[in-house]
């Protein structure tokens, strides 16, 4: 080997080194353009229940997450702890006001945030890129493909949209004409209720195409309804959820106990569904889990219409 | 304050009567509108039918029935047990600003309650009286070493907004670090009156009983201490005890009720103030309008916090401080010079 | 005691008396101040040790491995720091003004409504139309709703005669009434946005950067330098309106000026870091303490030590629960108050 191509070949590696510790590319999306590693080794994300779900998911595991703290106990990473070995990831605070040097300890090349995380972004920044992906705004499908791309994991996602999509066309064949059947999501406190469907409900019954109440087609989401209005929003199948940590099971007990929630049609033919809130977070894994929940429970079973009982009466 | 002295029950009883009963006939419309009222339209005869012929199997019967009543409920024995906790603590301070509410006292035992529920293992609600009690207990003591033994209200009122300010930020360092206890509990902070609480309210019946019974055995007292603690003494009142039992009233009953519906502030500053522009000088008449006119204004604060963004609904103690906030204001500005 | 002797600066028309005593509580805060900052700036969930940060401040910038250390240093703990300190001497400096133009020694911007209308405003635009506001102009949002108070009291205060003790006590109501419409908006909000607001109700250094130095530092040049050339005014009222007014002193207009410097502070506090009710109490009452009420120490000092106050507090805040973070004014609240009531209930005559 000659002097030249010594060299050439030790230029070549030197800088071959030098451009993989460099490696950046920019990713963009509807929050901006921001200039990420090719290949991220450590990543950092600030939302327990739905970034590092789907970063376990794919097969990354963070080096540190927020999670939710109970006094005196273990930092909690809800939706993740019961579905994966969560040791290794470091807890970095609450998910609203993170510690933000125990981030800059782990030296991490890649933090991840949801839109409200944009208030923290010009700080975070000066510890390593921050990229905010749009779980409230674009959905879980959408944030979950920017996150694959983002981590070098396209082929896991693809894997995971491809059951999914199995999942309504056989939804689908079941059923013919979902928007025939209607859902009501809620869940259930001890004075009140909200109009919400966590963990991927929503989005799956979206994609499933079943149909609402009226009523829930002009209800506002994310405030607290009066207990008297659950009839207004009785439907064929109703759907709560439940919080284990929280003891709502039992703290509402005695509203399942009302004539009020008795009489709901959903409740009298057996067509009340009651998950457990924190099963799944905010993923695939939850877009999965709920559409094969929703599959066994409403496609794969006898069921009774609301509007053919009321039509059954009116005659 | 005795501006009013000329319907002074003593010489016109049967007026003092007619008023009482008056206010009673208030109430009882006012219940009627809480009834029939609310996020879900019903029309009155549905809701008198609901009392009267009750039909198990009609579901506005049900609302009616399960949701109003129970809250109706709840919402007349706080307003009573704040507003004789409003009398008493305004007589035993002489301070015609007091409040448990502005005093730190409710502040106090919501702090009690929430550390309670989050971080001692096992609490379940038979506890929660206590817990409230103890804080109650905690926050008058501070508030009453700070006022001095100088009579001097203003200072007493601000060292009851001082205490209660601590209260807060440890109640929300407490939320801080338990967020999974922030979910839970952030509805009932802001003073929450509700159907479910009417379970709590049959476990807390005894303390309100004991308090409302120890506030009326120190009925001839308070007169006395009414003419100044000079002449109270004088006419062998045991001025010490009337101010020890009179607390004891006050923290059980403002306790009891944070227990149930969460700290619920200004009720017991409103209520004896309307109260004395009717009657004045006996303290069995005084108390016995605070009773109906205090059930009458939480009625109302839980009517119109289920009803003014309908169909949505805000907390009551929210309500009670928007209305007594102002109250206070005009109060200040009528009495300070 | 010749060493004792009041001595006098004369500074154009501004004269200033002060003992060699007064001089030595000043330093000694100082010292303290500056002892905390180095403390504060090796404290936190990143390891840094003394030499590393004493290196790194004489530094421009880092590289290679201490590249991190050098960030986390400059653009987390400094901007962290500066702003506590700027924080904690604009509430104190805004609370022995409120409290000498009242003359009670209780009364807070945090106690008579000024925080608390600041925080509905900024509340408002954070719940009810999030990001409609720009980030940037939030600070505007609590200016007015602290303005708004301040005046709103003051005219029902300054109806007929003015009366301090009026003016606190409507403070008061309206702080009960305004927390009211927080915690309508905060039970109302979204979750998500509740527990932030939480931090921030609880007065967070926790997303400052350079920029809200730069803002703070502005604001207490604009509002905090000249009022601590009122001293001599502050002296003259303290003395009660006649001799005030005997002295030619214009009451009225003085009240008003050196209020809207309060609300001033008050407000750009307020908007970088949320509500602090202690630290307008207790940062002047531990000045109060070394000094008296002689304006012309009186103010330095308490900024000085609010200064201090709020460091502590932040600096606790982010490092005894880690990596949970607790705002810095709620620490305050926490460690002050105790103290504060153990004070009080000694003085007697305190607030008489």
């Amino acid at each position: 080997m000659s002097w030249n191509k010594t060299l050439l070949l030790l230029l070549v590696m030197a800088f071959g080194v030098v451009a993989q510790a460099a490696e950046t590319r920019v990713f963009k999306n509807r929050f901006g353009e921001v200039k990420v590693p090719k290949n991220p080794r450590c990543v950092v994300s600030l939302h327990d229940f739905s970034l590092t779900v789907q970063l376990m998911e794919l097969g990354v595991k963070p080096c540190g997450s927020t999670g939710r703290k109970k006094l005196m106990s273990e930092p909690l990473f809800r939706g993740v702890e019961h579905r994966f070995d969560v040791s290794g990831i470091q807890y970095v605070g609450g998910h609203k006001s993170p510690d933000l040097e125990a981030i800059a300890a782990l030296k991490p090349d890649l933090i991840l945030g949801l839109s409200y995380h944009r208030e923290l972004k010009p700080i975070l920044s000066a510890i390593a890129p921050v990229v905010i992906l749009p779980v409230q705004e674009e959905g879980i499908k959408k944030y979950a493909g920017q996150l694959a791309d983002l981590v070098g994991r396209r082929g896991s996602y693809q894997d995971q949209l491809k059951q999914y999509r199995w999942m309504l066309e056989e939804f689908h064949r079941l059923v013919p004409n979902p928007d025939s059947i209607t859902v009501t999501t809620l869940e259930i406190y001890e004075d009140n209720f909200q109009l919400i469907g966590r963990g991927g409900i929503d989005e799956a019954i979206r994609d499933l195409g079943l149909g609402h109440p009226k009523a829930y087609k002009k209800a506002r989401f994310h405030v607290p309804y009066s207990l008297e209005r659950v009839g207004d929003f009785d439907a064929d199948f109703i759907i709560d959820t439940y919080e284990p940590l929280l003891n709502t099971r039992q703290q509402t007990a005695s509203f399942r106990e009302s004539a009020q929630w008795r009489q709901l049609f959903a409740v009298r033919h057996g067509q009340f569904l009651y998950f457990n809130r924190s099963r799944y977070g905010e993923s695939m894994g939850g877009l999965l889990g709920t559409a094969s929940l929703l599959l066994s429970h409403i496609a794969e079973r006898d069921r009774v219409s609301r509007a053919e009982e009321i039509r059954a009466k009116v005659r | 304050m005795s501006d009013a002295a000329e319907l002074s029950p003593a010489r016109r009883p049967w007026l003092s009567f007619a008023g009482l009963g008056l206010l009673g006939l208030v109430l009882l419309f006012t219940a009627f509108l809480h009834l029939g009222l609310g996020a879900k339209a019903l029309d009155w005869t549905t809701t008198w039918q609901a009392l009267s012929q009750y039909d198990p199997t009609n579901l506005d019967h049900a609302v009616v029935r399960d949701s109003r009543l129970a809250r109706l409920l709840v919402a007349v024995v706080v307003g009573a047990a704040l507003a004789v906790a409003g009398v008493l603590i305004q007589a035993i301070t002489d301070n015609p600003l007091a409040d448990p509410g502005i005093l730190g006292i409710n502040g106090g035992a919501a702090f009690f309650v929430v550390a309670g529920l989050l971080m001692v293992p096992g609490t379940d609600f038979a506890y929660l009286p206590w817990y409230a009690f103890l804080g109650a207990v905690s926050a008058a003591v501070i508030v009453a070493l700070l006022g001095g033994r100088a009579h001097n209200p203003v200072r007493l009122t601000l060292a009851g907004a001082a205490v209660a300010a601590l209260f807060s930020a440890m109640t929300a360092t407490v939320l801080l670090l338990d967020q999974q206890g922030l979910e839970k509990l952030r509805h009932w902070l802001t003073g929450a009156i509700g159907a479910a609480d009417v379970s709590k309210l049959l476990q807390v019946t005894p303390y309100l009983v004991i308090g409302l019974l120890l506030a009326l055995s120190q009925v001839r007292s308070l007169d006395a201490h009414r003419l100044g603690a000079r002449a109270a003494a004088g006419l062998g009142v045991n001025i010490l005890r009337l101010k020890v039992v009179g607390l004891v009233a006050v923290v059980l009953l403002s306790g009891s009720v944070v227990a149930v519906a969460g700290p619920i502030g200004f009720v017991g500053l409103v209520v004896p103030h309307a109260v004395r522009l009717v009657v004045s000088a006996d303290y069995r008449w005084i108390l016995g309008y605070s009773v109906i006119v205090g059930a009458l204004l939480v009625v109302l604060a839980d009517l119109l916090a289920r009803v003014a963004v309908r169909p949505y609904e805000i907390n009551t103690g929210i309500v009670t401080a928007m209305i007594g906030g102002p109250l206070f204001i005009a109060l200040v500005i009528r009495r300070v010079k | 005691m010749r060493w004792a002797a009041p001595a006098a600066l004369r500074l154009g028309e501004f004269s200033l008396r002060f003992r060699p005593l007064d001089l030595g509580w000043i330093l000694l805060t100082t010292l303290g101040l500056f002892a905390a900052v180095l403390a504060a700036a090796t404290i936190g969930s990143f390891p840094l040790g003394w030499q590393q940060v004493w290196a790194g401040l004489w530094q421009p910038s880092g590289s290679g491995e201490g590249a991190m250390a050098h960030q986390v240093l400059w653009q987390l703990r400094m901007p962290r720091i500066l702003a506590a300190m700027l924080v904690g001497a604009c509430l104190s400096l805004a609370g022995v003004i409120l409290q000498s133009l009242t003359r009670n020694a209780l009364a807070a911007p945090g106690l008579i409504g000024v925080e608390a209308g600041g925080s509905v405003t900024m509340l408002m635009s954070l719940v009810l139309f999030p990001g409609l506001v720009p980030v940037y102009l939030l600070p505007l949002t609590a200016l007015a709703g602290g303005l708004v108070v301040a005046v709103f009291i003051l005219m029902l205060a300054l109806r007929g005669d003015f009366s301090p003790l009026r003016l606190i006590l409507v403070g008061i109501g309206t702080t009960a009434m305004l927390q009211a419409v927080s915690e309508l908006l905060l039970t109302y909000g979204d979750i998500d946005r509740v527990e932030s607001a939480l931090m921030w109700l609880g007065g967070s250094l926790h997303k400052v950067t350079w920029t809200e130095v730069r803002v703070l530092a502005l604001w207490f040049l604009l509002a905090g330098v000249p009022a601590m050339f009122a001293f001599r005014q502050l002296n003259l009222l303290q003395l009660g309106p006649a001799v005030a007014s005997s002295r030619g002193l214009s009451q009225r207009r003085t009240l008003a000026v050196l209020l809207l410097a309060s609300v001033m502070l008050t407000s750009s506090a307020v908007a970088t870091a949320g509500t602090m009710v202690f630290v307008g109490l207790i940062g002047p009452h531990l000045a109060r303490q070394c000094c008296g009420d002689r304006h012309g120490i009186l103010l330095p000092l308490a900024a000085l030590s609010g200064a201090l106050l709020v460091l502590i507090g932040d600096t606790l805040g982010r490092w005894v629960f880690a990596p949970l973070q607790l705002p810095a004014g709620l620490v305050v609240a926490i460690v002050g108050a105790p103290y504060f009531i153990f004070l009080i209930a000694r003085r007697r005559e305190f607030a008489n």
